[in-house]
């Protein structure tokens, strides 16, 4: 106990000699930082949003609300691109991820921290629908400030090659035999369109196993290695195992069918299940974000839509053009919510998970 | 109590410590969504959660249990005099040390590899540690508001000069500097904007 | 044969001037901003994507290949010498590599990592030459199942990396784990462990807890113990180059590293930071030398440089042939590769073997580039640790600072950083190792995934653990693993006990 004492008074006093020591240094920094915390409160917030019509001022942030190699980050990279190739927009636009639960964190930040900025935008899709209409985020596309949506990409069903579904016949066929050994590989919140096809198939969506992979190449390997019989997701996931022949297209949920080589894969409404989605995705700002910056985006955005770079990527990754701005684009978003919104209350994927 | 030499008293601490973390992780998921997987998002958590919980109560088991057996084979007042009984043996290796944690149940013998052997820097006083600690987290708050180069260049100067005060214009020239080129390195190499603050 | 004729090619192409000196640069940017805390690879890639863009394809797959090896080895040098490690492979390097330059060894750590990733890494690309077709099946034995038991027995070896007490390894390990949880769930998208902050819903980002974990705690010490003996961390002059000994002891962990790193790098999802992290273990496991683990035993940077490197490589086998992405980073380079209109996937070799086997040169040319721009270098970087004490860790205090803002850009992010710095600092007072921690939280993810996919797919059995080969083999080798050690100390020391009562 005594020593313990002893100690900590020598303690005391070797700190206090250090402190006589350091004083006029302190001084020197104290005075920096109170000069600095001082400006502070007549100074501006940090990278403020430009005034003026010199907009935009400073960097404007593309942010992808997933992990980089996603298909938002994909769509964001392949954006910024355009833009920058076609000399579009000069101004630098760092594109950001920002993952977490299917982009509900970043709308939410969007409606919330972001409220009413003007250098930040962000790329969204079907899935935040979904997320709304599951309650499993508080927003959706519509409650942001919906600039444009720029293409639409088909859902496919797909299976391996070596697997006994050979045909969507197959496939139906053995989801009404046993659903739960037909194991469904989906990302997200693709389980929707899935769902809607077996309940026009006479298959409680509730009874679907879904497993949930984090995009096409895990969704690939799940399927060859026989963890999942099928999978369904955007067609450009699947593409070169497409074509290499390890994976075969079942059925597309397409409005029509789909371009070559995919032209022969029947689309679920010409096999007789009335079920048309397709992922569109679009660009969106945040709340209240001021008129001048929505405009320039959307003078932006439909100027980008229309050059060969973008048309190119387009082609390349089988997306479908469905470029609207304005009041076009919102409804549009309203028209998709209300029947993910339908969908989602049909196939009871509101409480099957 | 009094027995507890410096080690364990630490292992006391750090398992009653860890075991209140494993039980407040374990409350929080109680407000988990519940769903009708099998596994549902609360079940790791859980787990993780409880062998926290068991983990703490165990070091802090350990530790008293030694406490004790140390008390029992060396009297009071001389624990640190090295030679224990088996068990012992292990505890009192850590505190001949004077380290904080007990690298003792292997037993291992400190062997430095050949070259010049820097000593750890010496346990630092609690005061100081807490000291630099809360201007870090000055720095990091005043990092967004009032920009990189001012807050750099303040913390920078502050920092080294509690360590050198009378080299105050090195540290001037430096703090000032080194705020400066990694802005530069970063704004315009990179593409990484930082925080202009009031200078923007 | 044709596999020469067509590497041929790509060597032909690879080696013109233009793609030589893209080759060199892309290493050079690469080891320069990999240096940066917080921009690992990922960032690198990520920033410089653009500036590859305007150039002919081939140009700018070289030149990123380039920054890609050019940033990991980048990374080992801020983890070697200030212990800060810039992304999750290099967080190993961090445990050696640090006490090995404080000790004034910090050249030869340097030297073995740079000399381990060039040997690992040729060995790697020579695997994906010639193996790809064979190695890329393996993939398809492993589904959920193995994976969840491959990240369970990671876990549990996790805790035989430190030295000290097995339960403060395992509350390391149980840590890491209860901050990877927090964040939405992957499975369902619901929220955990987020208390109420709509911010932690993000979940905590992997630098920021090692930047937090490694540097801070490391920079408050010697900022705090005052004006002591030591005003510089070493002294220089003292400092040498790999010896004999220092050779001799690398050998095997290069080799033994390049293998381990290679395989588990074909694992996608998995990726090189498994593979460093694994070659540690498995190091300071088979080592004669175990007490200089923790103290800078140089086969702790010699295995896992290796690992890593090789990892790389073997990342590249699923990315080219299934187009499956093995990391953050490889996914980040699939993306490049579609832009240039290049489609990763079984047909790659046949449609795009002009561009594929340029990239394979070209990465054989940047291993290359890196090892000759680096070695020279070592002696430069190391006089970094010259600098007097406080301007070294007050800079470096500065610069995770930069690095977590790098990546959240927000307070919070700053603040997590300091959070986690306390709580470092607490753990380690506390005589809880931090390295289980790290890898914990890289691991949370494929283990729950895995572990849910897992009983999803079996309807909520456990019997495809026994019933699937390749898991029950995994299994058997654990139970031999744990097993098999108890059952020779038993013996061992029953040996023992008989020959002490045969002398009485």
């Amino acid at each position: 106990m005594r020593s313990t004492a002893i100690t900590g008074q020598g303690r005391a006093t070797s700190a206090s000699r250090k402190n006589r020591a350091v004083k006029p240094a302190l001084t020197v920094g104290a005075v920096l930082a109170s000069l600095a915390l001082v400006a502070t409160g007549c100074g501006n917030k940090a990278q403020a949003p430009g005034e003026g019509s010199d907009y935009p001022k400073g960097p404007v942030t593309v942010n992808v609300p997933s992990e980089p190699g996603s298909g938002w980050d994909t769509t964001a990279r392949a954006l910024v691109e355009a833009l920058q190739k076609e000399k579009i927009v000069s101004s630098p636009l760092p594109v950001q991820n920002k993952p977490g639960g299917t982009g509900c964190m970043w709308m939410t930040s969007m409606m919330q921290q972001e409220k009413g900025k003007d250098d930040q935008i962000a790329i969204t899709s079907l899935a935040s629908q979904t997320m709304k209409a599951r309650g499993l985020c508080e927003f959706g596309p519509a409650d942001t400030t919906l600039i444009a949506t720029m293409y639409v990409e088909d859902f496919m069903v797909v299976s391996p090659d070596k697997g006994d579904i050979k045909s969507v016949e197959d496939l139906v066929k053995a989801l009404k035999k046993d659903p739960q050994k037909v194991t469904v590989a989906a990302s997200g919140d693709d389980t929707l369109p899935f769902a809607l096809f077996a309940k026009e198939a006479g298959v409680d969506p509730a009874d679907i196993n879904f497993v949930n992979y984090e995009g096409g190449g895990e969704q690939t390997t799940a399927m060859l290695n026989g963890d999942a019989k099928v999978a369904v997701a955007g067609l450009s996931e699947f593409r070169s195992v497409l074509e290499s022949g390890d994976i075969k297209p079942l059925v597309t949920f397409a409005k029509e069918p789909l371009q070559a080589p995919y032209d022969s894969v029947p689309t679920a409404a010409d096999s007789g299940y009335d079920v048309t989605l397709g992922n569109w995705r679009g660009v969106y700002g945040p709340a209240d974000m001021p008129q001048e910056a929505v405009d320039y985006w959307a003078k932006m955005l439909e100027e980008v839509s229309e050059t060969k770079t973008w048309k190119d990527t387009l082609d390349k990754n089988q997306w479908a053009p469905e470029f609207l701005t304005g009041e076009e684009a919102k409804k549009y978003a309203e028209d998709t919510a209300a029947t993910v919104e339908e969908g989602v209350k049909e196939t009871d994927l509101g409480n099957s998970k | 109590m009094s027995t507890l030499t410096p080690a364990l008293r630490g292992d006391v601490i750090t398992g009653i410590a860890v075991t209140l973390v494993g039980a407040v992780y374990y409350t929080a998921t109680f407000w988990i969504q519940g769903t009708k997987n099998i596994v549902t998002p609360a079940t790791f958590p859980a787990i993780v959660g409880i062998a926290l919980i068991v983990l703490g109560l165990f070091l802090l088991g350990q530790a008293l249990y030694r406490s004790r057996k140390l008390a029992e084979v060396v009297p009071a007042g001389a624990a640190s005099a090295g030679s224990a009984s088996v068990s012992g043996g292990a505890a009192s290796a850590g505190i001949a040390n004077g380290e904080a944690s007990t690298d003792a149940s292997e037993g291992v013998v400190d062997v430095e590899p050949e070259g010049i052997v820097i000593d750890a820097p010496d346990e630092p006083k609690s005061k100081q540690v807490v000291l630099q600690f809360a201007l870090f987290f000055i720095y990091l708050g005043i990092l967004i508001p009032v920009g990189f180069l001012l807050a750099t260049a303040a913390f920078l100067m502050t920092m080294t000069s509690i360590y050198a005060p009378h080299r105050w214009v090195r540290n001037l020239i430096f703090s000032v500097l080194f705020a400066v080129i990694i802005y530069v390195a970063f704004v315009y190499g990179l593409g990484v904007y930082l925080p202009v603050g009031i200078l923007g | 044969m044709d596999t020469l004729i067509d590497l041929g090619g790509g060597f032909a192409s690879a080696l013109e001037p233009l793609s030589l000196a893209f080759a060199l640069l892309g290493v050079l940017l690469g080891t320069v901003v990999g240096v940066l805390p917080g921009i690992g690879p990922i960032s690198a890639i990520a920033i410089l994507i653009p500036v590859s863009f305007g150039m002919e394809p081939v140009h700018g797959l070289i030149l990123l290949c380039g920054i890609y090896y050019g940033s990991m080895y980048g990374g080992s040098i801020t983890a070697t010498l200030i212990k800060t490690p810039g992304e999750v492979a290099s967080a190993v390097t961090a445990i050696e590599g640090y006490e090995m330059a404080r000790r004034g060894r910090g050249k030869a750590a340097l030297a073995t990592a740079a000399i381990g990733s060039f040997l690992a890494g040729t060995l790697a690309i020579i695997g994906l030459t010639f193996l790809s077709p064979v190695l890329v099946k393996l993939a398809n034995v492993f589904g959920s199942t193995e994976y969840f038991l491959l990240m369970a027995t990671a876990l549990l070896l996790a805790s035989t990396m430190s030295s000290g007490s097995r339960a403060k390894a395992l509350i390391s390990i149980f840590i890491g784990l209860a901050v990877g949880l927090v964040g939405l769930d992957f499975q369902t998208g619901l929220p955990r462990q987020t208390f109420g902050m709509s911010l932690l819903s993000d979940g905590i980002d992997f630098t920021i807890f090692a930047m937090a974990l490694f540097a801070i705690p490391e920079a408050i010490r010697n900022l705090a113990s005052g004006r002591g003996a030591k005003d510089v961390i070493q002294s220089f002059g003292d400092d040498k180059w790999m010896t004999k000994q220092d050779w001799q002891r690398s050998a095997m962990p290069w080799a033994r590293g390049s293998v381990l790193g290679f395989i588990i790098g074909i694992l996608p999802g998995v990726g090189p930071s498994l593979a460093s992290f694994m070659s540690y273990i498995m190091e300071k496991r088979i080592s004669k030398r175990k007490s200089e683990f923790g103290h800078g035993a140089i086969e702790g940077v010699a295995g896992p440089e290796a690992a890593n490197n090789a990892g790389v490589g073997g990342a590249m086998i699923p990315l080219f042939s299934l187009g499956i992405p093995g990391s953050a980073t490889t996914a980040l380079l699939l993306f490049v590769f579609t832009m240039y209109g290049l489609q990763p996937g079984p047909l790659i070799f046949r449609d795009e073997s002009g561009l594929i086997w340029t990239i394979i040169a070209s990465m054989y040319i940047g291993n290359v580039a890196l090892i000759i721009l680096n070695l020279p270098l070592v002696g430069v970087f190391v006089k970094l640790l010259k600098m007097p004490k406080e301007i070294l860790f007050s800079s470096i205090l500065v610069l995770v600072a930069i690095g977590a803002y790098a990546i959240e850009f927000s307070l919070f992010g700053l603040m997590l950083l300091g959070i986690f710095g306390v709580i470092g600092y607490l753990m380690d007072k506390g005589g809880i190792p931090l390295a289980p921690s790290i890898l914990a939280l890289v691991l949370v993810p494929l283990l729950e995934d895995n572990f849910r996919r897992m009983l999803q797919i079996s309807g909520g059995s456990f019997m495809p653990l026994l019933t699937r080969p390749v898991s029950l083999s995994i299994i058997v080798l654990m139970i031999l693993g744990i097993v098999g050690p108890i059952i020779f100390r038993w013996w061992v020391r029953r040996r023992q006990l008989l020959a002490d009562v045969s002398v009485a």
